[in-house]
């Protein structure tokens, strides 16, 4: 019996760390590819230890573009957008939810509906609103449109329905109107369920890079994935290692986030509380 | 207490009730409404607004901001497309192998996180997680590294071990098979990461029970892991669906839908007739067949897991 | 639920519809189709333009914007980078505003611009009066419209050469100077892949780069899609000719597939191809990518088809245009033309690789400049591969027949008969375009 729950666990953790390799390797060839040179990044066999060339690397990419430039604009954008996607979110899920209003279900079916459009084709009717609101090139044209997503009521909706009603009940016999049930009651509890969605917004900001490329003309208003795509553009000389210096940079953010927010991401989240 | 107050606490009580008839409510209350109002504001402006525009634009020839009307002349076109049927047909085969292989294999890694004797969680959640914030130009790089016919990595594995080459770029099944396990790499942490938040709140006490009444692991995953697990599962299955039918970086960055198109995805198309060919009318279109595709697939899927409210 | 959702929906639709027809018409800015008169107006340009380009060339052009200011004080240029498949200049030219005043086209894609955005770019014509001809034609062709007239300036050109591994070359006792036709550079292929254990060539065969050779090779004989009338015409000696001249090379086991661009340095880099048919852009790949093949690399001239035949081609290349949206097209104008038709424009150009279209600056020093990496003078060598460049119409829709051949192209390595094919895509390109096939 103990042979072989040791050997349960040791498939455990063959399982895992398979897993983890496969998954992990292309960013540990992306770290190590910023290290190396151009001419030493297309070799095959991959070199797969680092290099001295990181430093090179790095001022090269700060001397011809904007890399802080467009790693705080990146941050700026994210965050912004973050923190108002979860507060809106958060109101909307709860309103669809707890409420009972006349056109609630018709309203939260075009939220699902919204998300089943390619983005592709709205870019066009998007660029001539941008240009009424005379938005181009401005913060206005990269936050505004984020502020809140349907992904996110979506999201917020599911973990609400499982919000105990008796704690709203509770509040109100003690005369809570229904912004301070909001405020003071169910944000608190539902603090976890924020923090996934955070994170997952502001994954799919920091990596958006189709929108700012149509609304983005100059180089001050950059972010990172938009520099990056500038970057590669094919028919001409790329330059290899300062791509892959400003894709390790840009992942840094992601991973600070990840590691510090990672406890209410698992135990709260989207599913975790999914009503069927 | 205000009669307001009185509907609310009526409202609060049945909470998912949806409303049915004429029933009683009040328009005095406001609230929810303006709870909704900031994303309303939002959706018309930035969603309603340009999706009505481009489907106004579906029926229409527009060139430098002139616009014809033609009619259903853009959906003719498109409907009568071979490429539009194939790159349709392409996309259902990578749907129907990939959502399910991505979500078991979701499911396996989510039960092997959650497993209590496993240590360094923090740190196997965040290596599981990470693929899907690869950024394009890395992806693109490593997956030639690996994949190329000739030099990659894997290729030349199997050669030394005696095996032929797999032609991952010049074979269009094989072409699939690694839009499939790009896409299947990307986001299977991801949707693992979902499914083991449903698994941690799946009572424990259940076990105890099942284990008590003589079931193995394996019964009893399948007797109450995988039915407690459907609301998320449904959840990952509608949207890696729509994920899965907006399918474009995959076969935009790898294979540029090569060879023959075979992997060229109903979006690429739709991509490339917008941005290559300038002919927004019939991409309008197609994004509106496509939208009605995943609409009433969605509709199912909700419809068949009995999942009613989501 | 679904119905009452999608009646909103259709009152909303029907009501903007009304609302956009009634403002749809008038707003084009097609009202400034005029062109550039014929004499400059007097006085200093000022004035501000903003100028859309991407990669290296907007690297150039930010150069030239500098310099161009300080010898126009009140004069401001501004670049904006963009991507090269036009996702951020395609929605302003479709709507009708917010264009920049100066943009990058490739130069294959132009005529599709000028067709599908037709109004949206000056007449240069009456500006450039005789100056035409100092473009190379290849180049000057592509920037005419359906009427002559000139609708953009011709950047940069892109003239195919062979970059060879003389290292390579050497171990098979290969004479580079000895391969003056296709069938020659086949056969000799063989043996330096034999004694080097590489291939010849890295195309992409299993992606839409499979046509990149074809094209190279197409262009070379003089091929066209088109008849004279401008009907779709696939079905010709030519293009049969060079068809089969890549499917020969295929077969002969000369090429290995890079299907990405990527996987193509990656073959260079690693060694593994002792050629590159490429135009003259791609030295600066070779250098950067390759930095320890220094003294490797040499170039020659395209083998021919026939001993003394044609071995000129093109590929690549790009245009400026100015938007007819722009307010300020004199300043735009001046911009572009100090950039290409000044020999200090052009010795910017030269620094960061951009081949000139402008024929005069080939008299220069700068010009004939010996190239550190490759040991010989790059730009005069490609200068000379540039004299007769057959003239190629890439037409309205060239995405739509390139993919066509593409498709072609892959039947026939898969053993379809090439006219069968190329029937067979002459069909599906008319379907596609709605353009006659020619009889």
């Amino acid at each position: 019996m103990q042979a072989k729950r040791e050997f349960n666990k040791l498939l455990l953790y063959i399982i895992a760390l398979i897993g983890v390799t496969i998954s992990v390797f292309p960013f540990y060839w992306m770290f190590t590819a910023s290290t190396l040179k151009d001419s030493q990044i297309f070799k095959v066999p991959p070199t797969l230890v680092p290099g001295g060339n990181f430093m090179d690397n790095l001022m090269n990419l700060a001397g011809s573009w904007p890399l802080w430039r467009a790693l705080i604009n990146s941050l700026a954008v994210s965050g912004i957008t973050t923190v108002t996607t979860i507060f809106f979110s958060a109101l909307a899920g709860y309103a669809f939810a707890k409420y009972r209003f006349k056109g609630r279900d018709s309203l939260f079916f075009s939220v699902l509906l919204i998300m089943m459009v390619p983005t592709q084709v709205m870019l066009v009717p998007m660029f001539i609103i941008m240009m009424n609101f005379n938005w181009m090139d401005t913060y206005f044209a990269l936050i505004i449109p984020y502020l809140v997503t349907p992904f996110g009521v979506f999201l917020m909706r599911q973990q609400m329905l499982a919000f105990p009603d008796d704690l709203i009940e509770a509040a109100k016999i003690d005369g809570c109107r229904d912004f301070g049930i909001f405020f003071r009651i169910v944000l608190p509890v539902m603090k976890p369920a924020c923090a996934a969605l955070g994170i997952v917004t502001f994954m799919q900001q920091w990596g958006n890079f189709i929108w700012p490329l149509v609304v983005v003309s100059s180089k001050e208003m950059y972010t990172l994935p938009l520099m990056l795509s500038m970057m590669v553009q094919p028919g001409q000389v790329v330059q290899y290692g300062q791509v892959m210096v400003s894709a390790a940079i840009g992942l840094i953010p992601m991973l600070i986030l990840f590691l510090f927010f990672q406890k209410h991401f698992v135990s709260g989240v989207f599913g975790g509380s999914v009503k069927g | 207490m205000s009669s307001v107050e009185q509907e609310k606490q009526t409202n609060l009580a049945y909470p998912n009730t949806p409303v049915k008839g004429k029933k009683k409510f009040s328009l005095l209350n406001l609230s929810p409404y303006i709870f909704i109002a900031p994303y309303f504001l939002l959706f018309i402006v930035f969603m309603l607004y340009p999706l009505i525009y481009s489907f106004v634009l579906s029926f229409g020839n527009w060139r430098a901001g002139v616009t014809t009307f033609v009619g259903l002349e853009n959906y003719r076109m498109l409907l009568t497309d071979p490429m539009f049927w194939k790159s349709l047909g392409t996309t259902g085969i990578i749907l129907i192998v990939q959502v399910p292989v991505m979500l078991i294999l979701a499911t396996v890694i989510a039960t092997v996180i959650n497993s209590e004797s496993l240590k360094f969680k923090g740190l196997i959640r965040l290596g599981f997680f990470l693929p899907a914030l690869i950024d394009l130009v890395t992806y693109a790089l490593v997956f030639s590294l690996l994949f190329n016919e000739t030099y990659g990595m894997i290729n030349q594995g199997l050669k030394a071990v005696g095996l032929d080459g797999i032609k991952w770029f010049s074979d269009g099944t094989w072409a699939k098979v690694l839009i499939i396990i790009a896409v299947t790499w990307r986001w299977t942490g991801y949707n693992s990461i979902i499914i083991l938040s449903g698994l941690q709140s799946v009572p424990k006490d259940l076990y105890e029970s099942a284990s008590i009444d003589g079931a193995n692991r394996i019964t009893s995953f399948f007797k109450i892991t995988v039915p407690m697990l459907k609301p998320v599962l449904l959840f990952c299955t509608i949207l890696s669906t729509i994920g899965t039918l907006q399918l474009f970086a995959e076969p935009f960055v790898l294979t540029g839908g090569g060879p023959r198109d075979e992997t060229m995805t109903v979006i690429h198309y739709l991509y490339s007739k917008a941005f290559g060919s300038f002919d927004f009318g019939l991409a309008s279109a197609g994004a509106y067949v496509v939208t009605t595709i995943i609409a009433i697939l969605s509709y199912f899927q909700i419809r068949l897991s009995k999942g009613g409210e989501i | 639920m679904f119905k009452r959702y999608f009646s909103v929906v259709l009152a909303a639709v029907m009501l903007i519809s009304i609302l956009s027809a009634c403002s749809g018409g008038g707003k084009s800015t097609s009202g400034t189709e005029a062109g550039l008169e014929k004499e400059a107006p007097e006085g200093e340009v000022s004035g501000e333009i903003t100028v859309a380009s991407w990669n290296l060339a907007a690297d150039s052009l930010t150069e030239e914007a500098e310099n161009f200011m300080k010898k126009y004080p009140k004069a401001k240029v501004k670049i904006e980078y963009v991507t090269s498949d036009y996702n951020s200049i395609t929605p302003p030219l479709t709507s009708g505003k917010g264009a920049p005043d100066i943009m990058q086209i490739q130069q294959r894609d132009f005529p599709n611009f000028l067709d599908v955005f037709e109004g949206q770019f000056v007449d240069l014509t009456a500006r450039l009066d005789g100056k035409e001809s100092e473009f190379a034609e290849v180049a000057l062709n592509l920037v005419k419209d359906k009427d002559g007239k000139v609708m953009a300036l011709p950047w940069d050109l892109g003239p195919v050469g062979i970059y060879y591994r003389k290292d390579m070359f050497e171990k098979a006792g290969v004479d580079p100077a000895s391969l003056t036709t296709w069938d020659k550079f086949i056969e000799e292929g063989k043996k330096i892949q034999e004694a080097n254990g590489v291939k010849m060539l890295a195309l992409g065969m299993s992606s839409k780069d499979i046509a990149e050779m074809y094209r190279m090779l197409m262009n070379q004989l003089g091929a066209q899609y088109y008849d004279e009338d401008g009907n779709i015409k696939f079905v010709t000696e030519e293009n049969i000719q060079a068809v089969n001249m890549f499917k020969k090379m295929v077969d002969a086991g000369l090429v290995v597939d890079a299907p990405t661009w990527d996987d193509r340095i990656r073959a260079f880099a690693n060694d593994q191809i002792a050629t590159a048919v490429y135009p003259v852009w791609y030295a600066g790949s070779i250098k950067t990518q390759a930095e320890d093949q220094k003294g490797k690399w040499g170039i020659m001239p395209m083998p021919a088809f026939t001993e003394g035949g044609p071995n000129q081609s093109h590929s690549g290349g790009s245009v400026l245009a100015i938007s007819s949206q722009s307010e300020n097209k004199e300043l735009a104008w001046k911009f572009i033309e100090y950039t290409l038709m000044t020999n200090e424009g052009q010795d910017v150009q030269m620094k960061y690789g951009l081949f000139p279209s402008w024929q005069p600056y080939y008299e220069t020093e700068k010009f004939k400049e010996v190239d550190d990496y490759f040991g010989i003078a790059l730009s005069e060598f490609f200068g000379k591969l540039s004299t007769d460049i057959p003239t190629l119409d890439y037409g309205s829709n060239f995405m739509d027949v390139n993919d066509t051949i593409v498709g072609a192209l892959g039947e026939v390595i898969d053993g379809k008969d090439v006219e069968e094919a190329l029937k067979a895509a002459e069909e599906k390109a008319a379907r596609e375009t709605g353009l006659e096939i020619s009889k």
